[in-house]
């Protein structure tokens, strides 16, 4: 390691070590502090173009190494993480159902974290990968599917009855666990691909695209788990066949994005995921949210106080 | 170092303040239950050096104030209007006199009949001690429901108007009631024993001095001490007992040219201790409800929500809606924080959602970022 990667490195270090950070996800961590550095730059930049730093470099080039290295930082808890949540939380046996056909698990666990790492490789893959990665972690999917399986309603109708899924509760948490898992694939594909930036969603011809390109990249993925994660990125408003797993999928991802582990619920203040669920409500058309959907949730967050 | 004086000397305070309740409160409480005189005689002392502890108290924040020239804001904004009316007033109008008597051996300011109607004034400015009550919304500060100052200031106001209003219409009321000579126990109590005197002296010319005293004791029972030209010629207990039990305040006074004649006032006196203790009552009551039942409701339907918008306006990632309760929704501060869920929210959200580069972190944040 030259030296300049190892004050990078410190730096990078101190920064992350900063209490405020501590209950984050790692790619919250990431995302909190690259936008820190890009704020400040005009504070950081002085300092760090310094003897006693980087002499000699330029911001950009400076930027770029306290990037790379914040990536590097990130990445040694974050893989690890992925890890744990695709050989521990996640049972793939559903898999085997989808595909009428036994398939080694793990051997499906090693492609798919194989392809999660390409899919952390790109900045916008990362970014979308942090809602994926708390769900899992703050195991709120399990949470989500108990309700809908109690409750027996629109989605369940929807997962049961209309996607015909034969699966246990147990399976169809699986199922959408791991479509959250693959659903930022289309940043693998394209970086500058034909995305609703604002929005988030895609086009069905660039949908149908990287469904083909994942399957040939990973054969033992069934199709239906492939549409669930790639079509989340579809607005139900535009496609009102989308499988309720991509919807359930596309909701969950968002929500768990802004999902913040040691947030104080001041007195007078909603629950986190009630608000998150009121507020996505009447943002339903703009991010190509299913109403029905949102509003089942909306109902469980506040029965539960989620 | 300075700060460390000042702490110390306002928990000085604050402990003095929580004293004087439980003293006032005694002293009406020992008349009520028939205290030996020298346990009232400590409370009566113990009183005088409250006020006068904070008469000193006021007159160093007041000069102090003066001396910054913000004598005017401490004494309006500043509550200096509640010190100086529990403190000088009190020492000049009530324990002043009282420690007076005590230490000149003299029962002139209880036991003049002819100063009853100023004593009782005396009496009724004494209930201004409870503006000293107010005093524990500083205590109270410390152990807020909410940060909010604004609802501070609101129980402030509110408890310190209605306490005010409260025993400024006793104060007023006494003051009056006592100029106009309504009826009342105490002139009642005086009437009749001014008609037995009459009836005394009037007996006392055809019977013998010894018989008609006897006879005065029998008929009137509050009847102490009859003396005749110095001499006591009839007397229901003895001096002992008038040294323990009797206070200068719990006998009256009346005097001829011939006789003077002591009478038992301890039944008046606890009647009056009675309505103190109810008005200490009523004032602690109103203070604790508007401390524990108000202060929490102020904040619950007025600053939480204001707080949580406030957050919602400061904080990027902070999206929390305000909770709205059903009975009052139609509240205007609910109503506004229906707008800020309904409008303000989705919109953050989708303006936060384009784009990155939104941080709580700051340079504050980092002591020795760059050591």
């Amino acid at each position: 390691m030259s030296q300049e990667e190892e004050k990078a490195k410190l730096f990078v270090t101190r920064l992350l070590s900063n209490p405020t950070l501590l209950t984050l996800n790692p790619l919250q961590k990431e995302d909190q502090i690259m936008s820190f550095m890009e704020i400040n730059a005009d504070q950081l930049k002085p300092t760090l173009s310094s003897n006693a730093f980087f002499p000699g470099q330029s911001w950009f080039n400076i930027h770029n190494l306290l990037v790379k290295t914040l990536r590097l930082l990130i990445d040694e808890s974050l893989i690890p993480g992925i890890q744990r949540q695709l050989y521990d939380k996640i049972d793939f046996r559903f898999i085997s159902i989808l595909r009428q056909q036994n398939w080694p698990q793990e051997k499906i666990k090693e492609e798919v974290l194989n392809f999660i790492k390409n899919i952390i490789s790109s900045p916008d893959g990362r970014r979308d990968f942090s809602g994926s990665y708390n769900a899992i972690s703050r195991q709120i999917v399990d949470k989500y599917i108990n309700s809908i399986f109690d409750d027996h309603s629109y989605i369940h109708f929807e997962l049961t009855k209309v996607q015909r899924l034969k699966m246990s509760k147990e399976e169809v948490k699986d199922m959408i666990n791991t479509s959250l898992l693959l659903r930022p694939a289309i940043y693998v594909f394209s970086s500058s691909m034909n995305k609703d930036s604002s929005s988030g969603i895609i086009t069905q011809n660039f949908a149908e695209k990287v469904e083909e390109s994942l399957i040939k990249k990973i054969p033992s993925l069934p199709g239906p788990l492939v549409k669930s994660a790639i079509r989340s990125n579809l607005s139900f408003e535009d496609h009102k066949y989308l499988q309720a797993t991509a919807r359930l999928t596309s909701i969950i991802n968002s929500m768990a994005r802004s999902f913040k582990a040691d947030m104080k619920i001041d007195r007078g203040a909603s629950s986190p995921e009630k608000s998150w669920f009121s507020i996505a409500r009447k943002n339903y058309k703009y991010f190509g949210w299913d109403i029905k959907m949102l509003d089942e949730l909306f109902r469980f967050s506040a029965e539960n106080n989620w | 170092m300075q700060s460390k004086i000042k702490n110390f000397v306002e928990s000085i305070v604050i402990l003095a303040i929580l004293l004087v309740l439980i003293q006032t409160f005694l002293e009406d409480y020992a008349v009520l239950a028939g205290w030996s005189w020298n346990f009232r005689k400590i409370l009566i002392f113990t009183g005088v050096g409250f006020d006068l502890f904070f008469s000193i108290e006021f007159l160093i924040r007041f000069f102090s104030a003066l001396m910054q020239k913000k004598g005017s804001i401490y004494f309006m904004e500043g509550k200096g209007w509640i010190d100086f009316l529990a403190s000088i007033p009190l020492l000049v109008l009530n324990s002043g006199p009282a420690f007076f008597a005590i230490i000149t051996g003299s029962g002139f300011f209880f036991g003049m009949g002819g100063l009853l109607n100023i004593l009782k004034i005396i009496k009724a400015i004494r209930i201004a001690r409870v503006l000293r009550l107010l005093r524990i919304l500083k205590i109270f500060r410390q152990i807020k429901h909410t940060g909010s100052v604004m609802a501070q200031r609101h129980v402030a106001k509110i408890t310190t108007l209605s306490i005010t209003s409260f025993v400024f219409t006793l104060l007023v009321f006494s003051i009056f009631s006592s100029l106009i000579s309504l009826p009342s126990a105490e002139g009642k109590f005086i009437d009749n024993q001014k008609a037995s005197i009459s009836s005394f002296l009037e007996n006392v010319k055809s019977e013998n001095l010894s018989l008609s005293a006897s006879n005065f004791s029998d008929y009137e029972e509050d009847l102490l001490i009859i003396k005749n030209n110095g001499q006591t010629i009839y007397s229901r207990y003895d001096n002992p007992f008038y040294a323990t039990v009797f206070g200068p305040g719990d006998f009256q006074y009346f005097k001829t040219t011939e006789y003077e004649f002591f009478f038992d006032v301890r039944e008046l006196a606890q009647i009056h201790a009675t309505n103190n203790i109810l008005f200490f009552l009523v004032v602690v009551m109103s203070v604790l409800v508007f401390l524990i039942y108000y202060s929490p409701h102020f904040a619950l339907t007025v600053t939480d929500p204001i707080h949580v918008m406030k957050r919602g306006f400061l904080e990027t990632d902070y999206n929390l809606e305000v909770e709205i309760p059903n009975s009052y929704k139609n509240d205007d501060i609910y109503k506004l924080g229906a707008l800020y869920n309904e409008k303000y929210l989705p919109l953050k959200v989708r303006e936060t959602d384009t784009n990155t580069g939104h941080t709580n972190l700051s340079m504050d944040d980092f002591e020795d970022l760059f050591k």
